[in-house]
């Protein structure tokens, strides 16, 4: 069981430092770096202390605090899944718009030359 | 404009563009063009989307302006680079988007333009206003579906929302934003008409279905994703 907690704690230290690379090279915001950090710090409290995941629980309805984290992940899971979306489409407009500017600009130029 | 033939652009004075979206139709497109040149529309814009046939070679010997997209975008992509280019290079009265598959019929154009010079700044085909098309049973129910979903979405009225036969007048030309790059730019053009306040007409057209256009159109099952997306936009913008 100590080896799983030290492998689990080694890959979230592990994505901490990934967040705080992400932020000092500023493709994190500190709003992100700020969520991400709290968001992997209360997994490590959890993790050697599962009873503050009754804390969670309680407050939001659930007996056992195992399902407030599964229900906190599913949550989670879904946001990141949205902003995924929301980043994919901004790419896929900017894609277009690339598109059509530069097949405007090779039409006016083959005009020109003709 | 040179015209002998069309009694409708021979009382107008507009300048007319036909714009005609394109992949693959290298088939049909010259003949597409050339009955459009016959009817008296010199001025034709063929956006191609990255076809990888000889769409764009057999337009541009058909005397279409082509204007070749990079890469393959999807048809709404083309319409807003055709829309765009038009506006910046030609600034033309009326553009009117074509098929280039055959389904659009060059005698309807006169019925979609007149609406302008009553004051109206955009024109829609519909198929169904009048039986003038024969669309096969299971396209027809897609159709009506998408229609009712249309409606529910957005405060604009119309019998028929996935028809590509519109004409478009000055103000709309300046103001219609096409934002989804596929086939779901039909919704954004219906968005556009209630967001910019703009004054519409629908207008029966003929919709001509041949084996080759059948081939060529929508498969039915691209009505549900085109659903999708339309929903996830509304829910994401």
């Amino acid at each position: 069981m100590i080896t799983l907690k030290l492998l689990s704690a080694i890959f979230i230290l592990f994505f901490i430092s990934r967040a705080y690379l992400r932020f000092k090279d500023k493709s994190l915001n500190t709003v992100n770096f700020i969520f991400w950090s709290l968001v992997w710090i209360l997994a490590l409290a959890i993790i050697f202390n599962p009873n503050l995941s009754e804390l969670i629980a309680k407050p939001i309805g659930l007996g056992r605090g195992m399902d407030a984290i599964f229900m906190l992940s599913i949550i989670l899971l879904f946001y990141l899944i949205f902003r995924l979306y929301v980043k994919i489409d901004r790419i896929d407009k900017d894609v277009t718009q690339l598109a059509i500017s530069t097949s405007k600009a090779l039409h006016a130029k083959e005009k020109n030359n003709s | 404009m040179k015209n002998k033939k069309n009694p409708m652009m021979e009382t107008t004075s507009k300048k007319i563009y036909i714009l005609i979206p394109a992949y693959n139709e290298a088939t049909g497109i010259a003949d597409v063009i050339s009955n459009l040149k016959n009817s008296g529309y010199e001025n034709i814009l063929l956006v191609d989307d990255g076809s990888k046939d000889d769409t764009a070679t057999i337009a541009k010997k058909a005397g279409a302006e082509v204007l070749n997209l990079v890469i393959n975008r999807g048809q709404g992509a083309v319409l807003k680079a055709g829309i765009e280019y038009l506006r910046e290079n030609h600034k033309p009265d009326v553009v009117v988007t074509f098929d280039a598959d055959g389904q659009h019929q060059a005698k309807d154009i006169p019925t979609l333009i007149k609406p302008l010079e009553e004051g109206f700044d955009m024109v829609l085909g519909t198929r169904f206003l009048e039986k003038k098309s024969q669309a096969p049973f299971v396209r027809k129910l897609i159709l009506k579906a998408g229609v009712i979903f249309t409606n529910l979405l957005s405060n604009v009225k119309l019998t028929d929302t996935h028809n590509g036969l519109r004409a478009l007048g000055r103000k709309a030309i300046q103001e219609i934003e096409i934002s989804h790059r596929g086939m779901e730019h039909a919704s954004d053009i219906i968005d556009e008409i209630s967001k910019k306040h703009l004054k519409y007409k629908e207008v029966p057209v003929e919709i001509v279905y041949t084996d080759y256009s059948k081939l060529k159109g929508q498969k039915s099952s691209a009505f549900i994703k085109m659903g999708l997306k339309i929903l996830i936009k509304k829910i994401t913008q």
